[in-house]
């Protein structure tokens, strides 16, 4: 018996070190792919039709943009002979597979759809990422220069590109002008003491009503939460260091937990954006905080009870001003493990191109182009009071809505624990300088590598 | 005296189905509101008014097939399902026939062992290796993958179960003048049938709910049901109508099969748990 035991104990040891070795053993034939891949690529690009049979593996994410470029692809096919395989998947399993196949020499992608401000320092950091300023400089057509200037600085690293800004968003407010009208309210509030007493005159519990919904769930209401930090004068990181214990930064979070403690809906504390929207389409929240690209679901009568009562203005101004994030959400690269580079550039350019943009503006992506936000043609699908809204957005609006750093999910974490924390009524500072101390450890081990 | 163990009785009744009525809505309600979900439009389906009391629609599952292309998945999950459980089979049967006969404890600790280790540790040295081999993306990695979990499956479950037949039938079969081969395949396995079934219905559903190899060793050609539902889940909002609809037809074939064949999945459950 004891014999067994020890057998299994060796066993059980043999396999974990096996797999460690294979793990560790993937860095080197990635090295060699990439040196096949870019002789590859030589060869296809000097014959006369380069991409004839040529496949690309396209991982993304699900929107407006995916949907219209999925219905375009046989279009691309027919132009170039590309095939692309799209495969959808929800934002973090995405993240996952990308570090899973990344890590193993990523052949089997090519192009990928990733989060800037959440990945683009971790991608680049493992060189995962493919640069494309080549790419870039070989298209004169593309107009790299028409890309906003903040949606370029935030996907490029050491003045490198890493990726093409694909969607942008705005923190803006939802309301309900019903419940507005029925409040008595004329006015939307233009500072945080106005939107304080709107949600307290709107906020009407007995009939389910909440006066205001913003996610309360810990990580997730970090990026919702920016804009009041800032606007409290405060931010995540100043000069380098954590700074989320500043006076600044807990009038902040009192504030934002206040709000929602005492005029948001019932649960909030465990609320993401799935959550507030339901409510706000329901009618059971009267203002909404949130990104302006999901507009879309709030106006379709299959979606929404209140399709036409949705109103939006610009998130209200505290004691430093109105700060809300004005950020890139997605942004196409190339997979550095790619065997089809330039394929998958020529789907790149095509589908972030000047026409399709407008063609995917139209299905109602917020395009990250000056030339389709002033196009009249390609936003008649926005709402017009949105629009407004945006035009007012974007001059203001600041380029982060989260710590920009490697590890920014532990950060969220650390962070969001302290938002909800203030809306479950706990003391406030004391978590603050806990979390400080945290963060400013995570920072600490990012500065060492 | 007769009287009051009477209404004791009774009353112990009552409390057992009293109990079992609660477990059972706690249990089921999470299906039932799939169920119902399935049927409703988004704004009802977000309405908690219409809780019961609701419009049905069948929009989420035309949706589910016109909308999303649901065939495929369902088409490969089957395939890899079926597959993978067979070949477990083939492989798994014999082997665990000889651990049971010839005490190779060294042999089924080495499976214990595969069984043990979480499989998403599996997972990278495994992608790495098809990645090498120009599998990534095919049927046959996964099909590879859910072998490694299912055959130590199937094998712990047939060990103990070809112990308990008695030696005295294969060595009637040898006396009559029958291959070692032949008793395996003429004698044991089919005495054995029932424990195959079990194992097998349970391989199969493992295989049917596996997400995690399905993510990373599938593309979009070879995606199984639990990696498609995310179709339904968009950066801008998630189709809940279209997803239940998508998790009930998911679900059913499980449902069915578990039900029609609940005397084995129990009985694969408790094999060998009171052995001495």
């Amino acid at each position: 018996m004891r014999s067994t035991k020890r057998l299994i104990c060796m066993l059980l040891l043999f396999t974990m070190l096996v797999s460690l070795f294979t793990a560790c053993g993937s860095e080197k034939p990635a090295a060699d792919s990439t040196t096949a891949n870019s002789s590859a690529a030589a060869n296809s690009s000097s014959t006369a039709k380069p991409f004839d049979d040529t496949k690309i593996n396209f991982i993304g994410f699900g929107a407006m943009w995916t949907n219209e470029i999925v219905a375009n692809l046989d279009k691309f096919k027919e132009e170039t002979g590309i095939t692309v395989n799209f495969q959808q998947l929800a934002n973090d399993q995405l993240s996952n597979k990308i570090a899973v196949s990344s890590a193993a020499g990523g052949s089997d992608l090519d192009v990928i759809a990733f989060r800037p401000l959440q990945e683009t320092l971790l991608f680049t950091n493992n060189g995962w990422v493919e640069p494309l300023d080549e790419y870039i400089s070989k298209s004169p057509d593309f107009d790299i220069n028409d890309f906003f200037e903040s949606g370029k600085d935030i996907c490029a690293i050491d003045g490198k590109m890493y990726g093409i800004p694909l969607m942008t968003e705005r923190e803006i407010v939802y309301y309900n002008k019903e419940l507005f009208a029925q409040a008595g309210i004329t006015s939307v509030p233009k500072t945080m003491d106005e939107l304080m007493e709107a949600a307290k005159k709107l906020n009407n519990p007995e009939k389910g009503i909440a006066g205001i919904a913003i996610r309360g769930k810990g990580s997730d209401a970090v990026t919702q939460f920016s804009g009041f930090l800032r606007a409290f004068g405060g931010d995540f990181i100043v000069d380098g260091k954590a700074a989320i214990n500043t006076p600044e930064a807990i009038k902040a979070f009192q504030f934002y937990g206040d709000l929602l403690k005492n005029y948001g809906p019932a649960g909030v504390a465990n609320m993401g954006w799935t959550e507030t929207q339901s409510l706000f389409t329901q009618g059971k929240a009267a203002m909404r905080i949130d990104a302006d690209s999901q507009y879309g679901f709030a106006l379709d009568p299959k979606s929404s009870l209140i399709s036409d009562k949705v109103g939006y203005f610009v998130l209200p101004e505290g004691p430093a001003g109105a700060k809300p994030f004005n950020i890139v959400a997605w942004a196409l690269g190339i997979s550095s493990g790619s065997k089809n580079k330039d394929a998958s550039w020529e789907f790149i350019k095509w589908s972030l191109g000047k026409e399709m943009d407008v063609k995917t503006a139209l299905a109602g992506n917020p395009s990250t182009r000056n030339s389709t936000w002033t196009n009249k043609e390609a936003n008649k699908n926005f709402p017009a009071d949105l629009v407004e809204v945006i035009n007012q957005t974007n001059p203001i609006g600041v380029g982060t809505d989260r710590p920009f750093m490697i590890n920014v999910g532990e950060a969220r974490t650390v962070i969001g624990n302290v938002i909800t924390g203030a809306i479950l009524g706990k003391d406030v500072t004391a978590m603050a300088n806990k979390a400080n101390e945290d963060f400013q450890k995570l920072l600490d081990k990012e500065a060492k590598k | 005296m007769a009287k009051t163990a009477k209404s004791n009785k009774i009353t112990g009744n009552i409390i057992f189905y009293l109990l079992l009525v609660i477990i059972l809505i706690c249990a089921t309600f999470p299906f039932i509101w799939m169920v119902l979900a399935s049927f409703k439009s988004m704004v009802d389906l977000l309405n908690v008014d219409k809780m019961f009391i609701f419009k049905p629609t069948f929009q989420p599952y035309l949706d589910v097939f016109s909308k999303y292309d649901f065939l495929r998945p369902i088409f490969n999950s089957l395939l890899v399902g079926v597959v993978s459980t067979v070949l477990s089979l083939i492989f798994g049967l014999p082997t665990s026939y000889s651990i049971a006969r010839e005490k190779q404890t060294i042999f089924s600790g080495i499976i214990l062992v595969i069984r043990i280790i979480p499989a998403i540790s599996f997972l990278v040295p495994w992608y790495i290796i098809f990645n090498k081999l120009g599998l990534t993306g095919t049927y046959t990695a996964l099909i590879l993958a859910h072998l490694l979990v299912s055959l130590p499956l199937i094998i712990w479950i047939m060990i103990p179960y070809y112990e308990q037949l008695p030696k005295e039938l294969e060595q009637a079969a040898w006396v009559d003048g029958c291959s070692r081969v032949g008793t395996f395949f003429k004698i044991m396995l089919p005495l054995s049938t029932p424990g195959i079934l079990t194992s097998s219905i349970l391989a199969f559903i493992f295989s049917w709910n596996n997400f995690i190899f399905a993510l990373v060793l599938g593309t979009n050609d070879t995606k199984t049901l639990p990696t498609a539902v995310f179709n339904f889940v968009s950066y801008t909002e998630i189709n809940w109508s279209s997803l239940m609809a998508a998790a009930v037809l998911i679900t059913l074939p499980i449902l069915i099969i578990s039900l029609a064949l609940q005397r084995y999945v129990i009985a694969g459950l408790t094999a060998g748990a009171v052995k001495g």
